[in-house]
């Protein structure tokens, strides 16, 4: 848990980002757990806590083989964030144990930006 | 949480091609095990909120069995509106397969339906052969590894 990091790109860390940051944390105990806000990129106003993803890096995905059960996991947990009338309006998850994490970084890849919004999803009400 | 029968033989006697995912198939079948493509089930499920009988969740059941490969997204292939769903797009479009869309945009019930139907918060959901494989994230991971290829490939097969 002390390894475990934050990192919030495009507007602090609100309400909604520490909200998902604890959950998450307590669920997973990650060794590496990044809660990126990325609302700026939508067509949101200022300091939105819409679009988000997260990196959550645990041994505890070590009994989740396949991509779908680890990220049923996560929705799981933030289940109350992601429902129809929660805060959060689109998620992209990377999960992963802290082997496969390192096997990545080893190969020299990272997680970038998630795309672009293309407009179909600006206002904020509908959901992802 | 079981779904009845009627979706286990509905699954059973689509295309021929859901056998080639759930080879174990039985007469009773779960909404657990219809979602998951690995024999694992040490899965929490999510709260459905929708009954699976009503006719949102037959309309998608039937969408689900009749297309081989379907990606309920956001906007069409030529205009997708959300930049998930034209990820989501952009793979299967690299397969040169004909796989059909459901644009949620257009529909509300089929909106909030496909997120009950699969237990499943977000936009793009992807089903190969009757099996949910999941929204993007999961597509590039598996397009990345090659196994989105291999089930897409088997789906091809069983198309002609």
């Amino acid at each position: 848990m002390s390894s475990a990091t934050r990192f919030s790109s495009g507007g602090g860390g609100g309400p909604v980002s520490e909200a998902i940051t604890t959950k998450l944390q307590q669920a997973f105990s990650p060794t590496h757990l990044e809660v990126r806000n990325e609302s700026h990129m939508h067509n949101v106003p200022q300091n939105s806590e819409t679009h988000f993803k997260v990196i959550v890096i645990s041994d505890k995905f070590k009994d989740a083989k396949t991509p779908i059960k680890r990220h049923r996991l996560i929705n799981e947990t933030l289940r109350e964030e992601v429902a129809a009338d929660g805060p959060v309006h689109a998620l992209s998850i990377v999960a992963m144990t802290p082997d496969k994490w390192q096997a990545k970084l080893d190969q020299g890849e990272s997680v970038g930006p998630s795309p672009n919004c293309r407009g179909g999803d600006g206002s904020l009400p509908p959901k992802h | 949480m079981i779904r009845p029968i009627i979706f286990a033989t509905a699954l059973l006697s689509s295309a021929s091609c859901t056998t080639a995912f759930a080879p174990a198939a039985t007469a009773v079948t779960t909404q657990q095990q219809r979602t998951s493509s690995s024999p694992i089930t040490s899965l929490t499920p999510l709260k459905m909120s929708d009954s699976p009988d009503t006719p949102t969740q037959l309309k998608i059941q039937s969408l689900v069995d009749d297309n081989p490969v379907l990606l309920f997204m956001k906007g069409s292939k030529l205009f997708p509106q959300c930049g998930f769903s034209n990820t989501a797009c952009q793979i299967l479009q690299s397969y040169n397969i004909d796989f059909e869309t459901v644009d949620v945009l257009a529909d509300e019930q089929i909106r909030q339906g496909v997120k009950d139907f699969s237990q499943w918060p977000t936009i793009p959901q992807l089903y190969v052969c009757g099996e949910f494989v999941g929204g993007s994230d999961i597509m590039i991971e598996m397009y990345q590894s090659g196994e989105l290829g291999e089930m897409i490939e088997k789906a091809k097969a069983d198309m002609v």
